[in-house]
């Protein structure tokens, strides 16, 4: 039976194992990782995060108690109509925070103030753990 | 020198496959994971602040000391900074990275912040330095 199925079949030439030299293609790939790896960067950017509000936004109405103004300084911080360094906004800050339910921080910036005075103002509202913030700017 | 049967039925085999493959994996991962530089267009003093990791997708902005404002790593004035944003309207959600010279004044920064806003761009992070705990 065998035979008769099989009589007029070619007899199948056995396989042979075909290789594929890997070895250039790891080394090509080892120079480029060497090469990532040296030239890559690692240094992660770090910041302060602000949300602006939208010039089409409305208004948002809060009462005067959830009110923190913050006027930033060359050499600290007025708040409260106090002149403050920063450990003592911290702690006027944590104060208002436990008094005051969803507080809202305004600061008040000047022109000739320094850019590094907001991004500590914004770094200690942070800290103190207040999230809405409003950034005001007197031009005079 | 005799080999046992054990020996006998050991084949040699080639670890050139799985090092291509181990290489190529590592490559990728490499390549998806590593940042790139961003432009740079100036080097400025940081500020200090309390930081988050700011995304790498940003749009920069980078303000020098003498108020000279780079528009991803070229020299830019307003109205090219203006330009820009109006041609990526599509881009508004992407952030901002702003990284100015701690010692500018603000209204420079303000003007900045002005135009982005003016453009609907409204993420925004000040690219500062970890400020050590004390």
């Amino acid at each position: 039976m065998y035979w008769f199925s099989h009589k007029n079949k070619p007899q199948q030439k056995q396989s042979r194992l075909i290789e594929f030299d890997t070895t250039p293609i790891a080394d090509l790939s080892f120079n480029l990782l060497i090469f990532f790896i040296v030239t890559a960067s690692f240094i992660i950017r770090q910041g302060v995060f602000l949300s602006l509000p939208s010039l089409s936004a409305g208004t948002v109405k809060v009462e005067p108690s959830q009110v923190i103004e913050i006027y930033p300084q060359d050499n600290g911080f007025i708040a409260d109509g106090k002149a403050l360094d920063r450990k003592a906004l911290l702690q006027y800050l944590a104060v208002r925070k436990s008094q005051t339910k969803e507080a809202v921080s305004i600061i008040y910036m000047k022109p000739n103030i320094k850019y590094e005075r907001l991004v500590d103002t914004l770094s200690a509202i942070r800290e103190s753990g207040l999230s809405r913030i409003s950034l005001k700017y007197n031009e005079r | 020198m005799v080999q046992s049967p054990f020996l006998k039925k050991l084949r040699s085999f080639s670890l050139g496959a799985s090092a291509a493959d181990m290489a190529m994996l590592l490559l990728v991962f490499f390549m998806a994971t590593t940042s790139t530089e961003p432009p740079k267009g100036v080097t400025v003093e940081l500020p200090t602040a309390v930081t988050q990791g700011a995304e790498q997708d940003s749009i920069y902005i980078s303000i020098s000391k003498e108020g000279a404002i780079y528009f991803d790593g070229k020299d830019s004035s307003i109205d090219d900074i203006k330009d820009q944003l109006a041609i990526r309207q599509n881009e508004k959600d992407r952030i901002v990275s702003i990284t100015a010279d701690k010692d500018l004044p603000y209204s420079v920064v303000a003007n900045v912040i002005n135009i982005l806003r003016q453009y609907d761009f409204l993420n925004v992070v000040f690219i500062s330095q970890p400020r050590e705990e004390q």
